[in-house]
C-alpha cells in the first residue's frame, strides 16, 4: 500500500515536472523574413558592418584602402579586425551567437565543409552574369551541396619553375621531362632535371592525369563513399611517378626547402612549386627563371589542386544582405585589380588574368585553367594522410597495395568522423 | 522607562507569544520568511522573504529557460543553440543547488526557533545576534569566495565536460545549423562495440598502461641508483656530480623533447647519420616505426623524470642515521642486505605519495608525446597515432576531428582513472602521517 503510494506521488511528481519544463520553453516570435520587401530590393543600411580579416599587415593594408572605398560609396563604416584565418571559425562559433561576431570573414576553401556543415556561412545570390566574371574553379571550390558561399578573392596553385641557363627547351610532356632529368643527370650527378616534393597536394597531377580523383563529384556534390585514389588511373599515375625515382631521376628524400634550395643554387633545372617562391627564386635567377603551366601527363594538360581564398557572409550577421553586398563589391574588377597589385596574388576573374602582361606570371594564369579544386568537404581532412602512402611509393613499394591500403584507412578514418 | 524595565517587558512579551513549530515549519515551506515572521523575528523575516523575491525575480526566467534548455537542447535548428542551452541548464542546476540550500536552512530554521522559543529560550536582539552570526561564520564567511570560484571554475567545467559525453555533439551536429541530443551511454558502448572505436582505444590505452608503468619505474630505478651511487662514502666531489645529474631538470622539458625529436629525425637526424649509419650501417626508423618511436619516448620520459627522483632520494638518503648501517656490519650483513632492508624500505616509505604522483603525471604526460611526434607515427585501422596515450588522443579529437563527444567520453575514463591513483594516494599518505606520530 505504502509502495503504491510512493510510486503514485513519484509519477505525479514527474508529470509535474515535465510540465514545468514544457511550460518553461521560451516563446518564440516565427522567424518570419520580410515579405514585403520586393524581390531584390536591400534593407535597411546598417550603420556598420564588422569584417574579420587574416591576420597580416599586408591584408589590412589593402583591405583598408578598399573598405575606405565602399564607405565612400555607401556611406557604410567598415569595423576591421584581425583574425588569424585559421582561428576564424573556431572564434567565429563563439562570438557569433554572442552578437560580437563579424558580418564577413574570410577562409581558404578547404575549410568551407567545416563551416557549412555547422552552419556558420550562409549561401550567396548571384546573377548569370556576376558568375561570368568569376573563373569556374573559383566558384565551384566554394560550392558546396549547390549552393555557393562565398565571393572568392585569390587563386593559387603550383606550376613549374626553370631555369633558362639550364633548359634550353622546355619539355612538353611527362615523357620528355623524364628523358630530359636522366640527360642532365648522367652528365653530372650533382644536377638535378625535374624535382616534385613528394606530398599528395603536388602529386596530384599525375594521380588526376591518368583519372584518379578523391571524391566522385556530380554537380558539386561529392560522394564521401567514392574514393577513386586507388582507381587504375590512380595507380598508374603513381607508377609514372615512381619510375622517375627508380631510374634515378629525382632523390628519394625531398622536402620543400631541399626543393627550393637546389633550384636557387642553380642545381635543377626545372621544379614544381607556388607562386609563394616567385620573389625568391626571381631573386636568384633573375632573368634565368622562366615559368610554364605542369608539362602534359596522359595527353592531357596536367591539372593542378588550386586554393581559393574567399569573404564568407557570418550566419549570425543581422544584415547578412549589406554584408553580401560588400563581399561582391571588394571582388569586383576595380578591388580585384587593387588586390593583386598590393599583394601579387591572382584574382580569380578572367578578365584581369588576360591583362596581367608580365612574362613570369605565364606560367600561372595558364595553369590555373586546369586547376580543380581541392574538395571542400570535411571529409577531406583523412585524404592528407595519401602523404604517409606516398612516403611508402617513393621507398619503392607496390603502388597498388600502398593505394589500397591507404583508401582503406582514409574509409575508416572517415566512419569515425562520425558523419552521415 | 529604566533599562530593566524595558528588558522585562520585552521577555515577557516574547514569553506571551507560544508558536507552534509545525505551523513555523509549513508557513517558511509556504514562502522563506513567513516562518520567521510567525515566530516574530520579523527582521530575519523580511530578508529571508526579500531573498526570495529577488531571487525569483532576478533569476526565474532564466532558470526556466535552463532547465528547458538542458532538457530538450533545443527544439529549431538555427534559432536554439544546443550548447548555449546546456550551459545555462548547468548554470541554472547551480542556482537551484543554492537555492535549495538555502531554503532548507529557512526551514529548519524556523522549526528549530520555534521550539526553542516554546523552551524558554530568548532570541537576542537583531545587533545581538549580528554580532553572534559574525562570530560563528566568519571561518566560512573568509572561504565562500573561493568556494564560488572553486564551484564556477572547477564544478561547473566539470559537469559541462561529463554532459558532453552523452551528448553526440561532433562536427555533423554542430549548431547553429543541427541540434545536439542526448544520446544516453551510447558513446560508451560505442567505444566498447565498434570495431575501429575498440581497436584504438585497446590500442592507445594499453600503450598508456605500458607507457606509464615503463616510463616511470625507469625514472624512479635511475633515479634511485645514480642516487645510492653518489651516496657512497668513497664518491669524491659529490656537489659537482650532483649538479650535473641534476641537469636534465634545469633545462625546460619541451626545448629537451624538441631536441631529441631533431636528434632522433630519420634521415637527418645525428643518431642516425652520426651514430648509427657510420658504426652500424643501419637507418633506423625512430619517428616512423611505432615500436622505435616508444623506445625513443620511454628512454626520454627516462631522462627528464630521473632528476626529480634522484634529488628525492638524495635528501632522504641522508637522514638514513648511519648507526643502522654499523648495526648491520655487526650483525655481518651483505651489502645487497643492507641495501634490501635498510636503504630500500626507508627510500620508498617516506617517498611513496610523490612516486605514486609521478606515475599519475605520466598517465597524463601530453607534452612529450605531442612534442616529439605528434604522437606519430600513424598506424592502419585506428584513428590514433602509435604512440598516442589517452590524453593525446583525446587532444586529436577534440582540435583536429572535432568529435567532442567521444573526447568526453574518454575524458570521462581518464579521470575516473585518476581519481582512483589519487584516492590511493591520499591513503598513503594519512597512512605516512600516522605512522610518523611514533
Amino acid at each position: 500500500m505504502l509502495t503504491l503510494k510512493k510510486r503514485t506521488i513519484g509519477l505525479l511528481l514527474l508529470v509535474a515536472s515535465l510540465l514545468f519544463i514544457a511550460a518553461c520553453a521560451p516563446d518564440r516570435e516565427e522567424v518570419v523574413e520580410d515579405e514585403d520587401r520586393a524581390e531584390g530590393e536591400m534593407p535597411e543600411k546598417p550603420d556598420e558592418l564588422v569584417v574579420w580579416i587574416n591576420d597580416e599587415d599586408i591584408a589590412e593594408d589593402v583591405h583598408q584602402e578598399q573598405f575606405d572605398r565602399y564607405t565612400e560609396e555607401t556611406g557604410i563604416e567598415i569595423v576591421l579586425e584581425r583574425i588569424a584565418m585559421p582561428d576564424q571559425l573556431e572564434e567565429l562559433a563563439l562570438a557569433g551567437p554572442g552578437g560580437t561576431g563579424p558580418d564577413l570573414f574570410f577562409q581558404p576553401q578547404d575549410r568551407l565543409g567545416d563551416a557549412v556543415v555547422q552552419g556558420l556561412a550562409v549561401p550567396f545570390s548571384y546573377t548569370d552574369e556576376e558568375l561570368a566574371d568569376f573563373s569556374d574553379a573559383a566558384i565551384d571550390a566554394f560550392t558546396y551541396e549547390g549552393d555557393i558561399y562565398g565571393a572568392p578573392v585569390a587563386i593559387e596553385t603550383y606550376f613549374a619553375y626553370y631555369n633558362r641557363s639550364l633548359l634550353d627547351e622546355v619539355p612538353e610532356t611527362i615523357e620528355d621531362v623524364l628523358d630530359m632529368s636522366l640527360d642532365i643527370r648522367a652528365e653530372d650527378s650533382d644536377m638535378y632535371g625535374f624535382l616534385i616534393t613528394p606530398e599528395f597536394y603536388y602529386l596530384y597531377s599525375f594521380i588526376n592525369g591518368y583519372g584518379g580523383y578523391v571524391f566522385a563529384e556530380e554537380d558539386g556534390v561529392y560522394d564521401p563513399d567514392d574514393i577513386g585514389l586507388d582507381s587504375e588511373g590512380a595507380i598508374e599515375g603513381m607508377e609514372m611517378y615512381q619510375s622517375f625515382i627508380t631510374e634515378g631521376a629525382m632523390p628519394r628524400t625531398i622536402t620543400p626547402d631541399v626543393l627550393d634550395g637546389l633550384f636557387i643554387e642553380g642545381r635543377a633545372a626545372m621544379v614544381v612549386s607556388g607562386p609563394w617562391n616567385l620573389p625568391h627564386f626571381r631573386e636568384a635567377l633573375g632573368d634565368d627563371l622562366g615559368t610554364a603551366p605542369l608539362p602534359v601527363i596522359n595527353n592531357e594538360p596536367a591539372p593542378s589542386f588550386v586554393g581559393v581564398k574567399s569573404w564568407l557572409v557570418s550566419f549570425y550577421s543581422n544584415n547578412q544582405e549589406w554584408a553580401e553586398d560588400l563581399a561582391k563589391f571588394l571582388t569586383n574588377d576595380e578591388n580585384s585589380q587593387y588586390y593583386y597589385d598590393i599583394t601579387g596574388e591572382l584574382p580569380p576573374r578572367p578578365d584581369i588574368l588576360d591583362t596581367i602582361d608580365d612574362p613570369i606570371y605565364a606560367g600561372y594564369t595558364e595553369q590555373v585553367e586546369f586547376g580543380t579544386p581541392m574538395p571542400n568537404i570535411p571529409q577531406m581532412s583523412p585524404v592528407w594522410d595519401m602523404d604517409e602512402a606516398i612516403e611508402l611509393i617513393v621507398n619503392g613499394n607496390d603502388v597498388e597495395e600502398v593505394l589500397e591500403e591507404a583508401v582503406q584507412n582514409i574509409k575508416d578514418k572517415i566512419e569515425l568522423q562520425g558523419g552521415q | 522607562m529604566s533599562e530593566a524595565k524595558q528588558l522585562n517587558d520585552r521577555i515577557n512579551k516574547i514569553k506571551a507569544h507560544k508558536p507552534n513549530p509545525t505551523v513555523a515549519m509549513a508557513l517558511s515551506i509556504l514562502f522563506a520568511g513567513l516562518g520567521q515572521i510567525y515566530n516574530r523575528r520579523y527582521f530575519k523575516g523580511i530578508l529571508f522573504a526579500l531573498f526570495e523575491i529577488a531571487f525569483i525575480i532576478t533569476f526565474g526566467e532564466f532558470i526556466g529557460l535552463g532547465l528547458w534548455g538542458i532538457f530538450t537542447l533545443g527544439e529549431i535548428p538555427g534559432v536554439d543553440h544546443s550548447i548555449f542551452l546546456l550551459v545555462y541548464g548547468l548554470l541554472s542546476i547551480i542556482l537551484i543547488v543554492f537555492a535549495a540550500v538555502f531554503y532548507i536552512y529557512n526551514v529548519r530554521d524556523a522549526k528549530k526557533q520555534a521550539q526553542a522559543i516554546l523552551d524558554g529560550w530568548i532570541p537576542p536582539t537583531f545587533k545581538e545576534s549580528l554580532k553572534a552570526g559574525y562570530d560563528k561564520t566568519f571561518p566560512y564567511l573568509l572561504t565562500t569566495p573561493g568556494l564560488l570560484l572553486l564551484i564556477f571554475a572547477v564544478v561547473f567545467p566539470l559537469m559541462f565536460a561529463i554532459s558532453l559525453a552523452f551528448t553526440n555533439y561532433n562536427l555533423y551536429n554542430s549548431p547553429p545549423r543541427h541540434l545536439v541530443e542526448w544520446v544516453g551511454f551510447s558513446n560508451f558502448t560505442n567505444l566498447f562495440t565498434n570495431n575501429l572505436w575498440r581497436n584504438t582505444f585497446v590500442s592507445v590505452f594499453s600503450w598508456t598502461i605500458v607507457w606509464t608503468v615503463v616510463a616511470t619505474t625507469f625514472q624512479i630505478t635511475l633515479g634511485l641508483f645514480l642516487a645510492v651511487l653518489v651516496n657512497d662514502v668513497r664518491v669524491k666531489f659529490k656537489k659537482l656530480i650532483r649538479t650535473i645529474l641534476i641537469l636534465p631538470w634545469a633545462v625546460p622539458g619541451f626545448v629537451t623533447i624538441l631536441i631529441f625529436a631533431a636528434m632522433f629525425n630519420d634521415e637527418f637526424g645525428a643518431i642516425n647519420r652520426d651514430i648509427m649509419m657510420p658504426l652500424f650501417g643501419l637507418e633506423v626508423p625512430w619517428l616512423t616505426d611505432p615500436t622505435f618511436t616508444r623506445m625513443v619516448l620511454i628512454f626520454i620520459q627516462t631522462w627528464l623524470g630521473y632528476p626529480f627522483v634522484f634529488a628525492l632520494f638524495s635528501g632522504v638518503l641522508q637522514s638514513i642515521s648511519n648507526d643502522w648501517y654499523e648495526a648491520a656490519d655487526i650483525d655481518g650483513a651483505s651489502r645487497w642486505q643492507k641495501f634490501r632492508f635498510i636503504t630500500l624500505p626507508h627510500v620508498l616509505f617516506a617517498t611513496a605519495p610523490l612516486l605514486i604522483i609521478q606515475y599519475t603525471t605520466n598517465f597524463n604526460n601530453f607534452n612529450i608525446i605531442y612534442l616529439f611526434n605528434e604522437g606519430g607515427p600513424a598506424v592502419q585501422g585506428q584513428n590514433a597515432g602509435g604512440t598516442d596515450i589517452l590524453i593525446s588522443w583525446v587532444y586529436k579529437l577534440t582540435f583536429d576531428t572535432n568529435n567532442y563527444n567521444m573526447a568526453a567520453a574518454i575524458s570521462l575514463i581518464i579521470g575516473l582513472m585518476v581519481s582512483i591513483f589519487a584516492i590511493f594516494q591520499f591513503r598513503r599518505t594519512a597512512a605516512f602521517k600516522e605512522e610518523g606520530k611514533l
